[in-house]
């Protein structure tokens, strides 16, 4: 039996939601969609019927491809530097304000954008987000703590400006 | 300018993002490009189908041909004597019932209408011992041929009579030329084979075999 791929409009915004997360800009994101899906369409059948993972993986490989040329990941990790106290929560009591995020998002690495999706929308442990992204916990954390400072500094610089 | 309030992470994260949203636009054009996709994929499928069965069939004749040749070598214009000696000797000791009984060529003409040739009688002095008592059609290399039988004392001969085809018996002695009929064995019995009238004869001199009846 043939299988063709289907997607309903909610796997679509879905779908369409990661590409802003990788690209940070609306516009790049439809464009890296729409890129994926004719990609994914043209690929043998039995490869089809993965669709949503199969797209981000699409998605994120075209992305690396055309609109990030160099894919660095931290190589240094956590268990290499001094201890710091980061945890799987290190993210949660963190606070900031909705223009703090607009302007900052734009700003950080496609790969940051990346777990804050995974972990904020869909909810992903430190683990999955890990697996995803094909790194150790131990990387995962240390580029945690990272966006911590930075999202911590940011919204301080913003309320110091401000002030 | 007031500053937004201070939210948990998450949930502006969740906000900045979810306020992403394709609109019904984009939606119609991927869902277009889905569709299409499937339709090309039905099709893209009915022609791997017929490409399929194509090469398949292509594949089966070539191993038939390829059985056929080293089972059956081809005929070669050089082989036809030969070929049409066998074919003639074969029916000749088949002896199969006339369809027709006739004493005379004219009266043997009057039965093969269907044929594209008119019977002969032929000049080759062998035949004068020869007294016709009928015919059938039948064919020779495929050609549709006129099979007679003829008494030769207590012995009976066939003789075969068909358009004369270069392409396909290849060059035989004409007697209209002065050529003697070409004499070619087969399964023991004697054929000459020759060309006269623009007819093709092919004439069984077998020997006398007792015990043989005329079969009509």
């Amino acid at each position: 039996m043939r299988e063709t791929m289907v997607l309903d409009r909610e796997n679509l915004q879905k779908l369409h939601r990661y590409a802003y997360s990788l690209t940070a800009n609306e516009a790049d994101a439809y464009d890296l969609l729409q890129s994926a899906i004719e990609t994914s369409l043209n690929r043998p059948a039995d490869s089809k019927n993965k669709t949503i993972a199969y797209i981000r993986v699409i998605m994120k490989n075209r992305f690396i491809d055309e609109y990030r040329h160099k894919q660095t990941f931290p190589l240094e990790d956590i268990d290499g530097h001094n201890p710091v106290s980061i945890d799987e929560s290190s993210l949660e009591d963190v606070v900031i304000a909705s223009h703090d995020l607009a302007s900052l998002w734009k700003t950080l690495e496609s790969v940051d954008r990346e777990v804050l999706f995974y972990w904020a929308v869909e909810g992903f442990s430190m683990r999955e987000i890990a697996d995803k992204l094909e790194i150790s916990r131990g990387t995962l954390l240390s580029r945690i703590h990272r966006l911590r400072k930075r999202l911590t500094a940011e919204g301080d610089d913003t309320q110091r400006g401000l002030a | 300018m007031k500053p937004s309030q201070k939210k948990p992470l998450k949930q502006q994260l969740q906000q900045h993002i979810n306020q992403v949203q394709l609109d019904d636009s984009q939606f119609t054009a991927l869902e277009n490009i889905m569709e299409k996709s499937a339709d090309n994929v039905e099709a893209s499928a009915d022609r791997h189908l017929w490409r399929s069965f194509a090469v398949a069939g292509m594949l089966l004749a070539a191993i038939v041909s390829i059985f056929m040749v080293s089972q059956f070598p081809g005929k070669s214009i050089e082989d036809m004597p030969q070929l049409i000696a066998n074919e003639v000797v074969s029916n000749h000791l088949n002896m199969k019932p006339l369809e027709v009984k006739a004493g005379s060529i004219n009266k043997v003409r009057g039965y093969f209408t269907k044929l594209n040739f008119l019977p002969a009688e032929s000049k080759l002095r062998a035949l004068n011992s020869l007294q016709l008592i009928g015919g059938r059609y039948c064919s020779l290399q495929g050609i549709t041929a006129a099979q007679l039988r003829m008494r030769q004392g207590q012995n009976l001969q066939t003789q075969y009579q068909t358009e004369y085809l270069p392409e396909v018996f290849g060059d035989l002695p004409r007697l209209e030329d002065g050529e003697s009929p070409l004499i070619v064995y087969a399964k023991g019995i004697k054929v000459k084979i020759w060309v006269e009238k623009g007819l093709l004869f092919a004439l069984t001199d077998s020997p006398a075999i007792n015990g043989v009846k005329e079969n009509n």
